[in-house]
């Protein structure tokens, strides 16, 4: 009898051990496949909010470029109403974290504008592809570059099943327009929220709010940003949301608020910021 | 019912065991057993262990941190390739020397002649088309190893029958035989000559037809009726009997569904890749994640599920020490010493269960993946990975699939469980027989 228990003892912990190593390999084995199929080109593509140009994130560009251990180079691209683009700026031959800001020039706000902005951003896009050749990237949206930019990856990203995109930031978009209810749905949400099955599972996103009071950073309302769990959660990887208050919150402000450029720096980039609102921690 | 249907089978068991040529080839495969016994395990070693993809050096990194590690690997491949890789031509030999051993006249004579007769058939034809600069080898060597007994049984077997037909039988033993050359050569040129020019003719016939001898002809001919499936599970039954039927046979590794549908596991791969999960992926049902993963347990006929169903109640003492010498590289997918010790191959009793419980194992795991129950497997795994694991690390760790593989593995041994009883029962009526002649 205690012989039989002390076999079927060692028989579990002889498949422990092999079971745990099998999976720790399996899973080291699955990244690796992962990884293997990645371009070291990775570009960071910004979309700014209605009626802002292409270079709407200049200051925040610039913001990274003083905290940012590396330099990247900027191409900016201008989208025609008839899908034609103009670009600005190159792309450094060896830079590859390159940001690439797509703006329109019809870029004013307006649910039907939105929808062809995305459909826009989706011309560009497959264009960025075929010339600098990457297969996954990363992509930043301020305000309703946030919206055009969930809209392309719910309906239009899978028109180009290469390409994954790794992380996605937004900053004060607002999910449902202007409307401060909580309860009540506007066009725009219903769009995103019935498409929401076209985002891509292996996201990783961000949504940032910024307040200066309660309830809004003065142009976007607090619970519309908020809204935006309704769309993501459950539907990708992973989604956070996180609040930014204090100095510099006014929605026109955020892109270049300290503790957000740190934000991006962190979970966009990669790379080591220095943390805590661009004030360097002393020891 | 039961009864009639057990009176029935015990009678084909006897109808085989009298069976004078069946009768050879067991006896063949038990003298082959100990070394079949050790290449098994060279081979495990081999695989498992000493080589970049093989699991236990994957799971452990044994490569980083044992000495001299690539000397016991270059070690364990020569004793491979000339152990297993030449282990047809003892079947050859035996089975040709226990044909003819009723006439001791010829019956070394006749050994000799199977080994010649039997590299004649495996030899390359395309050594003779061949005129640029590249080597190509004379002989089909993958066709000595263990994928070519089959061949060796038939041209052991032939030999010995055409020895049994021209030779001229005595009834006692010349003593002369082995000193003087010309007794020796009177009695025997004759049928060496015959048969080395008839297997010699049969082989130069097919070498016209197919560049990869007799057993590519073999091979090609049924690769053919797969290459363009629409029903995948009536395919992947299909395919498993086959398959397995020609293990059976001794044909080891004429299949290789790997390359039939490789563009779908690409697929499913990249799918995963880009989802970060094998859920959904495009081609859920494949011969690949039905057979390849799920119904292949331990080695061909789930092994594993024959293994545990003898070592649980089995009383056959052959068995029970094939079982435990098999155990170790079973688990691992190594599994030619327990086919070939029981011996499973050719054995009419166990090719019912042999055949049954990979295709029960393949219609359970069609259900799971209809019903969406579990992921197929998507992610590449070493080959020498335990089989009830493959499911599971395939999908890249979902429990669903651990648990279909365990489902499977169980069912398997319930439907191997009634033969290993009945082989008890026969066990049991040979030896009251015996006890009664006494």
């Amino acid at each position: 009898m205690k012989s039989k228990l002390l076999r079927w003892l060692l028989v579990s912990i002889l498949l422990l051990a092999v079971c745990i190593p099998a999976y720790k390999w399996n899973r080291s084995n699955i990244t690796r496949l992962r990884n293997a199929g990645k371009t070291q080109m990775a570009p960071i593509i910004m979309v700014p909010g209605s009626s802002a140009t292409q270079n709407r994130f200049d200051s925040l560009i610039a913001e990274l470029g003083q905290e940012a251990p590396d330099h990247h180079s900027v191409l900016k691209v201008v989208v025609k109403t008839d899908g034609k683009i103009t670009t600005s700026g190159v792309v450094r031959h060896n830079d590859n974290q390159p940001f690439i800001v797509v703006s329109f020039e019809n870029n004013k706000d307006g649910k039907e504008n939105i929808d062809k902005q995305a459909l826009w951003l989706n011309l560009a896009f497959k264009q960025l592809v075929s010339t600098y050749h990457f297969n996954h990237f990363s992509a930043l949206g301020h305000s309703n570059g946030g919206l055009i930019l969930s809209l392309f990856f719910e309906r239009y990203l899978q028109q180009t099943p290469s390409v994954r995109v790794d992380k996605f930031m937004t900053i004060a978009t607002p999910y449902n327009g202007t409307s401060t209810s909580t309860s009540y749905k506007t066009a725009i949400f219903k769009e995103l929220y019935d498409y929401r099955e076209g985002l891509p599972e292996s996201l990783t996103m961000y949504s940032v709010a910024g307040t200066e009071n309660y309830t809004s950073d003065g142009t976007v309302p607090y619970n519309s940003v908020n809204f935006a769990k309704y769309i993501f959660q459950g539907e990708i990887k992973s989604f956070t949301e996180i609040t930014v208050t204090g100095a510099n919150t006014a929605h026109s402000d955020l892109p270049q608020n300290k503790q957000i450029v740190s934000l991006i720096g962190q979970y966009i980039l990669r790379e080591n910021f220095p943390r805590g609102g661009g004030q360097n921690r002393t020891r | 019912m039961t009864e009639r249907l057990t009176r029935y089978l015990i009678k084909i068991n006897d109808f085989a065991e009298h069976q004078v040529y069946l009768r050879v080839i067991r006896e063949t495969l038990t003298l082959l057993f100990p070394f079949v016994l050790v290449g098994t395990y060279v081979d495990f070693l081999s695989q498992a262990i000493f080589q970049k993809n093989g699991f236990l050096n994957s799971i452990y990194h044994i490569s980083h941190w044992l000495p001299g590690f690539k000397i016991v690997a270059k070690y364990l491949t020569l004793l491979d390739l000339s152990i297993n890789g030449v282990v047809a031509i003892a079947v050859v030999f035996l089975a040709a020397n226990l044909a003819t051993r009723t006439s001791t006249r010829y019956n070394l004579a006749a050994s000799l002649t199977a080994v010649f007769a039997f590299m004649i058939m495996n030899f390359n034809g395309s050594f003779l088309a061949h005129t640029g600069r590249q080597q190509v080898g004379k002989f089909l060597e993958n066709n000595l190893s263990y994928s070519g007994c089959f061949l060796a049984l038939i041209v052991g077997l032939v030999t010995g029958w055409f020895f049994n037909r021209l030779g001229k039988h005595m009834k006692e033993r010349d003593p002369n035989l082995n000193t003087q050359l010309t007794v020796w050569a009177r009695y025997n040129v004759l049928p060496i000559a015959v048969t080395l020019l008839f297997f010699g003719l049969f082989s130069y016939l097919v070498s016209f037809f197919s560049r990869t001898g007799v057993n590519g002809l073999v091979s090609s001919l049924y690769q053919l009726s797969f290459s363009n499936y629409e029903w995948i599970l009536l395919a992947a039954i299909l395919a498993a009997i086959l398959n397995n039927g020609f293990w059976f046979l001794g044909i080891i590794g004429s299949f290789d569904f790997s390359g039939s549908n490789s563009g779908s596991t690409v697929q499913n791969l990249e799918y995963a890749i880009q989802h970060g999960s094998p859920w959904g992926a495009p081609n859920p049902i494949t011969i690949h994640t039905l057979f390849d993963s799920f119904a292949n347990i331990g080695g061909p006929g789930m092994a594993l599920s024959l293994l545990i169903a003898i070592l649980w109640r089995s009383r056959n003492p052959n068995f029970q020490l094939a079982a435990k010498t098999s155990l170790v590289p079973s688990i691992f997918n190594v599994s030619q010493s327990l086919l070939i010790g029981l011996p499973v191959l050719y054995n009419p009793l166990l090719v019912i269960p042999f055949l049954l419980s990979p295709v029960a194992s393949i219609l359970i795991t069609w259900i799971a993946l209809k019903f969406n129950f579990m992921p197929p497997t998507v992610y590449p795994v070493s080959s020498t990975a335990p089989g009830f694991m493959v499911g599971w690390l395939g999908t890249g760790g979902t429990w669903q699939a651990l648990l279909v593989s365990v489902l499977n593995v169980a069912v398997g041994t319930l439907i191997y469980l009634p033969f290993i009883l009945l082989n008890n029962r026969i066990q049991e009526l040979r030896e009251r027989s015996a006890a009664h002649e006494k």
